[in-house]
């Protein structure tokens, strides 16, 4: 087995609603090895967004410890974790989130600025099959060409971990599971690690690992030792 | 049940925009306060001042001769149209005191006095033979108290008088000697009155030179001016004045002028900059809640009900800014102008009024500016679908911008930098909006600064340039010959003649000092606009550029003089204008001697300007002067300079207001289109939180558009203030007080740093906005 990558130990989360404390996360573990493709599957509410905010550095437990790469960013403080994020955290948002503003290229370009060993943007946009599209603005670019972009940005930062959450929410099944292969293909060809939140677990066989949350709580951990290609799921 | 819950929204909407509420509110405060404010004090004095003028009674006409019996005036008040007569005798005394030389201009009071009744401040009026009245300002300067004695010589004989009490008329609003007296100066001239018994006991005859006319209402003064002509054709009459003319009452009328057109213009300013600002923000507000509104509408709220409810922002927020506004406005804005107001002018019994209407008018103008503002928006709003107001608003079809084909330049910028740039030019109309809280504060401040500027200028070259003796030493008959005793070797000294006349051949018979000095005079100079020097010539006269303007009198021109001295009786001459010049403080007309004894008409200087050689000599010199028997006054250049820098002081504080209340708008506007900014790409910026930009850059990039934005609204600003400054300042312009129109480059460089001050000083408070985006923003859908 490879090294471990993350470490979620003991991880509680509590938010207080009014005067209602409300349980969020409740005692999580688990592990993530380099290189892994791990799938957190879970319903709404089933805490699996609080787990994204706090492997992605963008806020913190109430108790427990997150250990990336042997440090434990639980006890960064606020500079410290803007730097993990930077540096470690390659996200992909449900919406894209790209700048409108920006070009595909600027983006990019625009993302990478705080990461010190990062990758050629045009090179990276290039992989993600949008180099002749580069030059457009958002708006002038499709919902699924959009995702790619987002996906060159958070790449092209040579990240620890990809942190995806619902990278194809928004986008129609066969655009959707476009950006799916990208993934997997990243993954493999570059052993780095994909983290990806869905509620949908007909994509769960993609993954090395399937990580499912419910109430808080982790109800089961699989390691797929057959993993199927995305090409041969369908759903 | 939904109205209730629309209420609740309404006020968790408030606390939760909070920041931005209390900002608009602001603004309204700002505005109310200058619009209440200004228009109370300048309703105050005009009500006061017609009610004073009613309930003393002031005289309609002063009729002017060497000496008239009390038959004669009885005759007189048989002339149709005269409603009371009463003859007066006036004669100036002089009161020696330890440190100073004054004036008293003394009246006989009549027994049953009905016109120009004297509103007594302490004690009673003078009805012994051996009392007197004096002016309450005159009283205060000297420490007087009721009881006291004073000693008073005048031509006639030296006398000592009890004083009886203080008291005030309205005549002598602001008590100046002549129209180059002012501000007034209660140290150095007083107003003081006796019985007409002591006044035969000083004069040695019960006579009177002066009689003041009130006329039943609507007569035609001319009229009646024409008749007193006529019945005073064997009588010793030299000419009658016009309530109009007077000139106390010429000078206030003149103060309270100049109010009023102040009170027309500089609060509509204020309020129309807060309506733009209150309608710019209530309008983006309810922009950014389109979503809502269409969640509203799918859920089958009428549009009146989602109307209304959005109207309640207005009149909640107009209602509170408009009412704080208008009465601190009402009860602070006079106080803060009255006491320098007092200063110069005398208004017994004057007590601050606040009018409700205004208070109404406030109110009822910021609710309505907010209402329309919320109305239009809401209308765009409410218009569209339901379906597609719950979507948010299609992203702006992005282009690239001009300055990107300058590649070379465009490359160099940081990614940062381009992002601001394109977000200021491909929404040039939220840019725009955003830059008009610069635009009011650069405008404003111009105007403030540039008032600031012109009334430092008008004392400067007043002082320095056309004044430009160090001593004016008046005497008290006219000089025949010159003392021995005057320090010859370390003065240049020159002499003047002054007298008034009345100029018969323009439309109001005004009058004007006439101040006749040799060509060789250069203590006193006349410049040209360009600023060089006109020398007076024997051909004509030289007068004011103010005067030649509103009277259209150029060079050539000719100006028919009506001297009024008892020596010359009325006598009219004729003069040429030969040159125009520009005079600040005063509007005279100047002549040569030689001219004036082509015209048969001599007048014997009186006085002497003084210009000590070496400047530290000075005190000396002022006090061989002072030590002279024969003089009337001895007056220091810098006294004079100190006492219209006093009178300008109300200005003075006006300037501080108008500067306060600038920066007031500006940041509440800046600050305000800046949060909504932030708020409308507060996904943007939670991205780029998440993406690990620290909130220093993030802090920047936010900076970095607001200081752009502030650079268009200076450009913006900087040709809209100079052109309101000038406009200001010719409402301004009053007879006596010429503001030099000139902007100095520091008027502009102020305006400019203390609007980046205010930019930078709003980004120090919006980096706690910045601070409290979060992060999970980014994730969530977009609403």
């Amino acid at each position: 087995m490879t090294n471990s990558l993350i470490e979620f130990k003991n991880i509680s989360k509590e938010y207080i609603v009014g005067e209602v404390p409300i349980l969020a996360l409740n005692e999580v573990n688990f592990i993530i090895e380099e290189g892994e493709f791990v799938v957190i599957l879970g319903a709404s509410g089933a805490g699996k967004s609080t787990i994204l905010n706090i492997l992605g550095g963008m806020d913190i437990p109430t108790s427990g410890k997150v250990i990336v790469e042997g440090k434990v960013i639980t006890e960064f403080n606020e500079k410290k974790l803007t730097d993990f994020r930077a540096k470690d955290i390659g996200f992909v948002f449900q919406f894209y989130n790209l700048i409108p503003n920006l070009t595909a290229l600027e983006n990019v370009e625009f993302a990478v600025e705080v990461s010190k060993n990062h990758l050629n943007p045009k090179e990276t946009l290039k992989k993600v099959g949008l180099f002749d599209r580069m030059n457009n603005f958002p708006s002038q670019l499709s919902g699924g060409e959009q995702q790619r972009v987002a996906i060159a940005r958070a790449i092209a930062k040579n990240p620890l971990l990809l942190l995806c959450d619902e990278p194809t929410g928004a986008l129609d099944y066969k655009t959707g599971k476009a950006v799916l292969q990208l993934l997997e293909d990243i993954n493999k060809e570059t052993k780095k690690c994909v983290v990806l939140i869905t509620h949908n677990s007909a994509i769960a066989p993609m993954a090395d690992k399937v990580i499912k949350v419910k109430s808080g709580v982790i109800e089961d951990i699989t390691i797929n030792k057959n993993k199927k290609l995305i090409k041969d799921i369908e759903w | 049940m939904v109205m209730n819950k629309l209420l609740l929204k309404l006020l968790r909407d408030l606390k939760l925009y909070k920041g931005q509420f209390i900002a608009i509110t602001l603004v309204i405060v700002v505005g109310g306060f200058f619009f209440a404010g200004f228009s109370t004090f300048s309703k105050n004095l005009s009500e006061y001042s017609s009610e004073y003028f009613k309930k003393t009674n002031l005289a309609d006409l002063w009729v002017y001769y060497d000496n008239i019996s009390p038959l004669d005036i009885q005759k007189l008040g048989e002339i149709d149209g005269i409603n009371n007569i009463e003859g007066r005798y006036v004669l100036e005394g002089n009161q020696k005191l330890d440190d100073v030389k004054t004036t008293l201009k003394l009246h006989s009071l009549p027994e049953n006095n009905l016109i120009n009744q004297i509103v007594l401040i302490e004690g009673t009026r003078p009805t012994n033979s051996n009392s007197i009245l004096f002016d309450a300002d005159y009283a205060k300067e000297h420490n007087y108290s009721v009881g006291d004695e004073i000693n008073l010589s005048t031509a006639y004989k030296d006398i000592t008088l009890k004083i009886s009490g203080f008291g005030e008329s309205s005549e002598y609003t602001i008590k100046s000697r002549d129209t180059s007296d002012f501000p007034p100066n209660h140290k150095e001239y007083g107003i003081a009155y006796v019985s007409e018994k002591t006044m035969s006991n000083i004069i040695g005859q019960k006579i009177y030179n002066e009689v003041v006319i009130d006329v039943d209402d609507g007569v035609d003064l001319n009229v009646i001016e024409n008749e007193i002509e006529k019945s005073s054709i064997n009588l010793n009459y030299f000419y009658t004045l016009k309530r109009d003319l007077n000139l106390s009452y010429k000078q206030f009328t003149g103060e309270i002028k100049q109010q009023e057109e102040l009170a027309k213009i500089l609060p509509i300013i204020f309020f129309l900059v807060a309506a733009i600002i209150t309608f710019l923000t209530m309008s983006r507000l309810v922009d950014s809640q389109r979503t809502q509104i269409g969640i509203m509408k799918a859920l089958g709220i009428n549009n009146s009900k989602i109307l209304t409810h959005y109207l309640g922002y207005a009149v909640l927020i107009g209602f509170v800014g408009g009412l704080i506004g208008s009465l601190l406005g009402s009860i602070f804005f006079p106080k803060i102008f009255m006491d320098q107001v007092r200063a110069i002018i005398t208004l017994p019994g004057f007590e601050i009024r606040i009018y409700p209407i205004f208070i109404l008018i406030t109110i009822f103008f910021s609710i309505t500016f907010g209402v329309l503002a919320t109305f239009l928006s809401c209308k765009i709003i409410l218009k569209e679908r339901t379906t597609e107001s719950m979507r948010a608003k299609p992203p702006k079809k992005v282009k690239k911008i001009l300055i990107e084909r300058n590649t070379t330049f465009w490359r160099k910028l940081s990614y940062g930098n381009k992002l601001v740039l394109r977000n200021i030019f491909i929404n040039k109309k939220r840019a725009i909006y955003s830059s008009l809280g610069v635009v009011c504060c650069v405008t404003l401040l111009i105007l403030a600064f540039g008032y600031k500027g012109s009334r430092e200028l008008l004392i400067e070259k007043q002082f320095n340039e056309v004044y430009n003796y160090d001593l004016r030493v008046v005497y008290k008959t006219p000089i025949e010959y010159l003392s021995d005793d005057i320090p010859y070797n370390d003065i240049n000294l020159n002499t003047l003649a002054q007298t008034s006349v009345v100029i018969t051949n323009i439309e109001d018979k005004k009058d004007s000092n006439l101040l006749i000095t040799n060509k060789e005079n250069n203590l006193i100079n006349n410049y040209d606009k360009d600023g060089n020097i006109l020398p007076l010539d024997d051909e004509g006269v030289i007068v004011a550029t103010r005067f030649a303007e509103r009277y259209n009198l150029s060079i050539g021109d000719s100006l028919q003089l009506k001297l009024i001295d008892s020596m010359y009786k009325g006598k009219t001459i004729e003069v040429k204008i030969s040159n125009i010049s520009e005079q600040y403080l005063n509007q005279e007309i100047f002549a040569t001697p030689k001219l004036l004894s082509t015209l048969g008409v001599y007048y014997a200087p009186s006085t002497l300007l003084i210009q000590a050689k070496d400047p530290t000599k000075l005190d000396e010199i002022y006090k061989s002067f002072n030590s002279m028997q024969n003089l009337k006054e001895v007056k220091s250049i810098n006294e004079i300079k100190e006492l219209t820098e006093n009178g300008l002081q109300n200005l003075y504080n006006m300037i501080i207001v108008l500067i306060i209340c600038a920066i007031v708008l500006s940041f509440a506007a800046i600050y305000n289109i800046s949060v909504i900014n932030i708020t409308e790409r507060i996904r943007e910026l939670a991205t780029l939180k998440v993406l690990g930009y620290q909130r220093n850059k993030i802090n920047k990039l936010i900076f970095m558009e607001n200081i752009f934005i502030t650079i268009f609204g200076i450009f913006i600003g900087i040709p809209t203030g100079i052109a309101l400054y000038m406009l200001i300042i010719k409402k301004f312009t009053l007879d006596n007080m010429v503001f030099p129109i000139t902007l100095d480059i520091g008027s502009i460089l102020y305006p400019v740093f203390v609007t980046f001050l205010v930019t930078i000083l709003c980004n120090i408070f919006l980096r706690k906005t910045v601070r409290k985006i979060d992060m999970i923003e980014s994730l969530k859908s977009i609403e």
